[in-house]
Formats: structure tokens, sequence, C-alpha cells
């Protein structure tokens, strides 16, 4: 009797297994090691760029080089050298080319394909994901619609986190000068107060034309209209299928009214900037948690585009000085082009995750 | 022998607890995933389909353009002034007089410079390039996978030659809402509606109206197109139902969200639709 009841716990426990989910996978076994490593010399000078024959942490973390393989020769000094990879047996199938010689690219792709493969952790279908990037896509392309509209306010309540969920506080809106903390300072700094600019926009109307109503129906009059078009998406979802990080380029335009006694001028300024964002899912919708701006190149529409010093938002600062409650200075602040701007990739470009903790944050 | 029984007894009943619980969750499953790859592929569909449009329309070729329409007759085009409705009347002003315009352009080409033959077999695209790029896209695939509705921002360059020796060129920055339909498994455009924000000659700042400021709303939609160079005479169908339908930014314009952005619908008949004068 006790063995029939431990042969059906094993056949249970099979069952069970059976029905679990077809997204965790048992890990492959390691890979076998065979015959004499392959000359690994391409990577040491890959790496050790200073060539003292010493890859130091910061050489190697620089070069991309896997983290696990420096932890693991490192022991204690800060930094590896070749004789401590020659001494040890290399995974078979690491040299991909079989050429026998391992390139840092052949490194770096045996780390990647082995960390996947090792990470049985239960991953969202590719059907899911190719839908999420779509999805996501959707949700940045309202926020420049309703943006264009003037409409923040608006747009908040749709397509940002719930302003009384659990990501309300930790919602984020950079620019290079500012950051708004939290839903309620995003809300009013930008939702509320362009509501008000909205508001003076068509009061400053009516008073050159009184025929002009202040009315709701009105609202948008007189205001600027800033269409940020987003193009070159890179997005990428977590494969827990939470989260999810995007970055765009973002050709826009600026058309602002001016008003001078009775007549009215209309100026244009093309925004040429990034856009970055994380995104969390709540209730089964993607929403906006935080969005990052960067600016490029602002030349006004009738100048000559590349007088820097002269003309358009060379200073991307429309918002610029003291910061109130609930903002405060982003940790770096990317420069507009200038021709002595060092070119750097900002905001970083979003990489295959599994879940938010392990990435970076917009 | 006894034991044997209730092993046997034991997998019946485990293999159809199995049956019970997993097979239709995981059918349920294949459900849910057929319908996300069949959703995802039919956006990536309709992206490809609009693109292909785009590089069509890029150098006139609109007869291209017009064979990716539905098959309907109550397809709809829109412009800020009004709709054009049904094949034949979309036919003429967007394929026909296209043509004819690009005949008249050629002719006065070649008349300015004789490097240019007045070959409209061979010369047709000569002078003309109308770039409309396709950005910042919202794509709503119906739950039933029948139809779509779409929105893109296109920031638009024009440039054209009168003479064949010189070219003036154009910002275009414009606004597609479009409705989409699937035939013989196939998406097809069933309205498309252009909505121009502004436009200004390259190297220039906006036209100025240097005048009182207007009531507001009263700028009005845009202006029915001329008939171009050379082709004076040639009579432009003007909108089967004219309407002011979008705006052009004035400092009097309001700024709503209009017309509406695609959202998530099970069925065609659930929604709104876009091009619409009525």
């Amino acid at each position: 009797m006790k063995r029939t009841k431990l042969s059906s716990l094993i056949a249970f426990t099979l069952v069970i297994s059976a029905c679990a989910s077809s997204t965790a996978q048992t890990p492959p076994p390691p890979p076998q090691s065979s015959g004499p490593n392959p000359d690994f010399s391409a990577v040491t000078a890959s790496v050790d760029t200073n060539g003292d024959g010493k890859m130091s942490r910061t050489e190697w973390e620089r070069a991309g080089a896997p983290a696990s393989s420096f932890n693991m020769f490192e022991r204690g000094r800060g930094y590896v050298t070749q004789a401590d990879y020659d001494s040890a047996p290399a995974p078979g199938g690491i040299d991909i080319n079989g050429d026998g010689k391992l390139t840092l690219a052949e490194f770096k792709q045996f780390d990647r394909e082995m960390g996947a493969k090792m990470d049985t952790r239960p991953r969202i279908e590719a059907a899911e994901r190719a839908l999420a990037m779509w999805e996501v896509q959707n949700v940045m392309s309202k926020h420049a619609y309703y943006h264009a509209a003037g409409v923040n306010l608006e747009e908040m309540a749709a397509i940002w986190v719930d302003e009384h969920g659990p990501n309300a506080t930790t919602a984020r809106f950079s620019s290079p000068i500012w950051v708004m903390n939290g839903f309620e300072t995003i809300k009013n700094a930008y939702g509320k107060v362009n509501q008000q600019n909205r508001q003076k926009a068509l009061e400053n109307l009516a008073k050159v034309n009184p025929d002009i109503e202040v009315t709701e129906e009105n609202l948008g009059a007189g205001h600027e209209w800033a269409m940020h078009t987003n193009t070159t998406p890179v997005i990428e979802v977590a494969g827990d299928g939470k989260t999810a990080k995007g970055i765009w380029y973002s050709p826009g335009m600026g058309l602002m009214t001016e008003i001078d006694g009775q007549k009215v001028k209309v100026n244009g300024t093309f925004f040429w900037e990034k856009y970055a964002a994380d995104f969390v899912k709540e209730n089964g919708v993607w929403k906006i948690w935080h969005l990052q701006m960067a600016y490029d190149f602002t030349p006004k529409l009738d100048d000559k585009w590349l007088d820097f010093d002269k003309k358009g938002m060379v200073q991307a600062g429309e918002r610029a000085g003291e910061m109130p409650p609930g903002f405060s200075s982003p940790e770096y602040s990317y420069p507009a082009y200038s021709p002595e701007r060092p070119s750097i990739i900002y905001p970083k470009i979003p990489q295959p995750y599994y879940t938010f903790d392990e990435t970076f944050s917009y | 022998m006894k034991a044997k029984l209730r092993y046997t007894i034991f997998f019946s009943v485990m293999s159809s607890l199995c049956l019970s619980a997993c097979k239709p969750q995981s059918s349920q499953q294949w459900e849910v995933l057929q319908k996300e790859i069949q959703k995802a592929k039919s956006i990536n569909d309709i992206q490809n389909l609009m693109a292909r449009r785009a590089m069509y329309h890029s150098i006139g070729h609109n007869e291209l353009e017009f064979e990716l329409w539905s098959k309907r007759d109550d397809i709809r085009w829109a412009q800020n002034q009004g709709c054009w409705i049904g094949r034949e009347t979309i036919k003429t002003y967007y394929v026909d007089v296209n043509y004819q315009m690009q005949a008249a352009q050629l002719k006065l080409m070649s008349e300015s410079n004789p490097a240019i033959d007045n070959d409209l077999k061979t010369n047709r695209y000569i002078g003309n390039n109308v770039w409309h790029l396709l950005t910042t896209p919202i794509i709503e695939v119906a739950d039933d996978g029948e139809s779509a509705k779409a929105f893109w921002y296109t920031p638009g360059v024009i440039l054209a030659s009168t003479d064949g020796l010189t070219a003036q060129g154009m910002h275009m920055w414009e606004k597609y809402f479009v409705d989409l339909i699937k035939e013989d498994g196939e998406w097809r455009f069933l309205h498309i509606q252009v909505a121009t924000d502004w436009a200004a000659p390259l190297g220039q700042g906006l036209p100025q109206s240097n005048s009182n400021i207007a009531a507001v709303g009263s700028e009005g939609g845009a202006q029915q197109m001329g008939p171009g160079p050379g082709a004076e005479g040639l009579v432009i169908p003007p909108p089967t139902i004219s309407k002011v339908l979008y705006s052009e930014y004035s400092p009097t314009r309001r700024q709503h969200l209009t017309p509406r952005l695609p959202e998530p619908y099970s069925t065609f008949s659930d929604t709104f639709e876009y091009a619409d004068c009525r």
C-alpha cells in the first residue's frame, strides 16, 4: 500500500509537471569542453586597452565583456590576465565559427545565448510580446497627439499611470533642465499650468478682439501647437510582460502665436529631440510611467538652421529657473548640439531585460 | 493484478483530471495566442500598406495607390475642406486629374528645358517629389479582425518644378486618419482623411496674414486645390460634400483632440468613422 501511495505521488508529480506552463523550461545541460581552448589573444587585444597585460574591471566593462567571466577569474586582484583564461578549460561552443580563435563578439554572443538558456523564469509568449510592442507604440503616439492638442490633463488621465494607483508616486517626467517627480507634480506642472496658459492665451486674444469669447469651446486659440512626432523606435518588453521601455527620435514643430498690438504673428520652431519612456501595465493596459526628453537641435522655421549662437532654443530650458516643489534637477543634463558637444547616445537605448528591477529607469 | 488495476484506474483518473484541468487551459491559451498573432500581423500589414501608399505617392504614381483601396463603392477620401465619395469620384479626383496635371507640367518643363522631352511615357515622373513620411502611428485592429482604424502624423516635403530648371519646395505637415477593412484576406483602405496643420515654403517662415485677429474658428478649411501650372482650365472635381473637417493652424484655431484617436473596439459598426462629412 505504501509503495502504491509513493508511485501515485510520483505519477501525480509527473502529471502536474506535464500540466505546468509551457513557457518555463528545464535548463539545458552545461556545454561540454572539448579540445584545447580557442586562442584568446583577440579578446585580450580588444579589452586590454592600455596594453599592460592586465584587464581591469573598468576595461572589461567598457568592452562589454561578460561580467560573470571577470568575476570567475578575478580572484580579488581587480584584474584578469590571458593566462587565467588559458589555464581553465573553455566551454564547448564558445568559438562560434570554429576557427580556433575567440573574438570579443563571439565571447559576448556565447554569454548572451548561455544566459538566455539558463534563465528558466516564465516569459511571455512571442505573440504577446509582438503585440505589446505595438500597444506601447500606440501609447507613445497618443502622447504626441494629446500634447499637440494641448489637452495635457486629458492625456494624463488617459495614458499615464493611475493617479491613485501603486505607480503614481514614482511617475516621472524629465527634461535636460528639470525632473517632475510623482503624478501630482506632473499633473500640476504639465497639466494644470498648461490649462492656465491656454486660458491666458485665449484671454489675450479676447483683449484685442472683444468678439472672441473666453469659453471652454474656444480654448487652444492663441496657444502654442507643438507636434512631437515619434520615429525610429526601439521598444523592449520585459520578459515578465509587466513593463516595457522605449526610445524614439522625434522631429517636431512648435507654432506659437505672438500678438503685437492689433496684429498677430505665427512663429515656428523645429524640435529635433529624443523621447524615452518606461511603461507599466496596469489592469492589462500599458501606461506611461517615466517620460524623458533630450533636445538635440531646435532651429527656427525661417532661419538659417545652423546659426547656433543667435537663434532657436539652443538652450533647452523653457522651464528653467527655480524648481517648484516636487521638482528636482536631473542627474545628467543632456546638452543641445553645438560644434563643441561630444556626441553621446543619451538617453540609453533599451536592452532586453526580464523584469524592471534588472534594468535602468528613465 | 489488483495493483495493476489500481495503477490503471489511477492513471485514467489523473489523465481525465489533466484533460479537464490542463487541456482547456492550454486551448484557451492557444486561442489567445492566435488572436495576438493575428492582431500583431494585421498591425504590421496595415503599416506596410500605408507605407506602400506613401511610396507610390512620392513619385505621383496614384493609380497604383488607388489599387490599395477597397473595391466597395462607398469609399471616401477627405481633406480639410470636405469629402470625395465613391470609387468613380475618387478615381477622377485622385488618379485622372493627377495624370493630366503631370502631362501639363511635363509639357511646360520641356518648353523651358530642351533636355526634357515631352514624352509622358518615359518622363512622366520628372520634376515632382511628394514625401509624406509616416510617423507616430496608432493602429487599432477590431477584435473581430475584419476592420481597423489608424492615425499617422506625416511631416512632409514637396518638391516641384515648373520649368525643369529650378525647383520649389514646401513643408507640408499633416495627419492621416484611416479606416481599413479586410477584403479577401487583405487589408484595404475604406476611408482616408488627410488633415493639414501647416504648410510653408522651404527656408521661409509661415505666411503671415498681417491682418486683424479674426473670430475664433473662422479660418475655415484649406482652399480647393487649383489645376496647377500648365493645366489651367482643367476641371478638378469639388468635394462631394463640402464641409470644414479640419483647420490649418492659425492664431485663432481652437485646439481639441479631434477627430477622436483610434480606441480598442470589437467590430466596425461599434465605432466611429473617419472622413465623415455627415
